[in-house]
């Protein structure tokens, strides 16, 4: 609520009719969030008198933004509902790797989930997203690059805070389908694919913005890794055989 | 009927929206703060501010509504969205990626009431929202919020119910100013004759 004076007159009903219908496994209307039951203990005040605790149901909140947004609760309840029962890619192959598989699930599903959300005419392929995550992670969901720095890059994409604070800004760069999570939260092997493939789409239109229509999910990865001006990057090679094991 | 009979009836009809959480107490406007733009803004709500998940449990809906207090009730702070730990009692090292709701608590008149900010914000944020509150409440003698209520599991199964519940704010005014989430600041008003 940072504004004090109204800035148009757009109603919110109208900010709502941009999107289409909301995405199936949504679990609520379009324009509101997610949250889930929670309880509130009974606790005594500082003069002496009692304030019931109670338990809350899991609840739609309207967005205050009026943009989609999605949180946690709804990125969690969306995986255990829906991603046991997918098929198709990414490949069953670990690359080498400990838990090269064990992600498998979140990385289907969720590219999944923003093909269908953001309507890609050249779709996502699941084993793009797992060659990204070999390269940026090697699949270490606790992954952190050398360094103290709190801000710094986390998990099995490698999402920084610069980046997290993009993707849930409602004044920023992505103008809508926004995702918060905090910087805690993006040691969670879900919650950090469902947002590292948001911004893998964002940095797509980016390419795209620099080289034009010809722009492929390959210079939208080279932008994800910042190797934009340089795209025969060792990194990139590394990301190349990985994807073409994938397909193999 | 005349324009403001009209206008009576409206907000009449708007205090009678069902309410699912404790009986309140009188809480309107005392204090001369809020105009007919604000009460036709409730008028104007075309769907519900909360409402149930589908397929969890009863449902139910509930709408924003304006409730006033005394400033001085009123205590202001940012909880941490998971642990819901005050943000003075989390390490300031841990405090930066953390998110915070903004939280308003009121007792007033041996009840208690919490509002929460609809999405949660970084500390920096959060602290910036309950900053622009608190130059809304300095001086003032009343604020008046809008929010929706969050039904309890006894509201809804019509158990006894307890002295505290909690809402989802949208806005909130004083005779000092008024801040409303962007979703309302945008909210096109009609202004033709009621």
């Amino acid at each position: 609520m940072a504004q004090r004076k109204k800035k148009s007159c757009k109603s919110p009903k109208k900010q709502r009719q941009r999107h289409g219908p909301p995405h199936p496994w949504r679990l609520c209307p379009l324009g509101q969030h997610y949250r889930k039951a929670h309880s509130q203990s009974a606790y005594t005040r500082s003069d002496g008198t009692l304030v019931s605790g109670s338990r809350h149901h899991a609840t739609c909140v309207d967005n205050r933004s009026g943009l989609d947004q999605i949180y946690p609760e709804e990125l969690i309840a969306i995986a255990e509902r829906y991603f046991l029962t997918l098929s198709g890619p990414p490949k069953a192959d670990s690359l080498g790797f400990d838990k090269g598989n064990d992600f498998d699930a979140y990385i289907r599903g969720w590219t999944r989930y923003w093909n269908e959300v953001l309507g890609e005419k050249d779709p996502l392929d699941p084993d793009l997203v797992k060659a990204l995550i070999a390269t940026e992670s090697g699949f270490n969901p606790k992954a952190r690059p050398p360094g103290k720095n709190p801000r710094r890059a986390r998990g099995l994409m490698q999402i920084t805070s610069k980046t997290r604070e993009i993707l849930k800004d409602e004044s920023g760069e992505l103008r809508d389908f926004l995702v918060n999570v905090d910087d805690n939260e993006l040691d969670d092997p879900n919650l950090n694919i469902a947002a590292g493939i948001r911004w893998l789409f964002r940095k797509k239109e980016i390419a795209r913005s620099k080289i034009g229509s010809a722009t492929g999910w390959r210079d939208a990865v080279a932008e994800f890794k910042d190797y934009d001006d340089d795209p025969q990057n060792p990194q990139m090679h590394k990301f190349d055989e990985y994807y073409k094991r994938l397909k193999k | 009927m005349t324009a403001p009979s009209r206008l009576m009836t409206l907000v009449s009809l708007a205090c009678a929206l069902p309410n699912l959480s404790m009986t309140h107490n009188d809480l309107s406007d005392r204090y001369g703060i809020l105009d007919n733009e604000d009460y036709i803004m409730m008028e104007n709500q075309d769907h519900p501010a909360l409402n149930s998940v589908v397929g969890d449990g009863p449902s139910w809906k509930s709408y924003n509504r304006w409730l006033c207090f005394p400033a001085d009730s009123m205590t202001l702070d940012c909880r941490d969205h998971e642990s819901d730990q005050s943000w003075n009692l989390i390490d300031p090292e841990e405090r930066d990626g953390m998110g915070f709701y903004a939280v308003m608590d009121v007792s007033h008149e041996g009840l208690y009431y919490r509002f929460e900010s609809p999405g949660w914000f970084s500390y920096e944020n959060c602290h910036q929202q309950i900053d622009e509150i608190q130059e809304l409440l300095d001086g003032q003698k009343g604020i008046c919020v809008f929010a929706a209520d969050i039904p309890s599991e006894e509201d809804l199964n019509g158990a006894e119910e307890g002295n505290s519940s909690a809402w989802v704010f949208y806005g909130i005014k004083s005779l000092a100013g008024k801040s409303m989430a962007p979703i309302y600041e945008a909210v096109e008003l009609y202004h033709g004759p009621l």
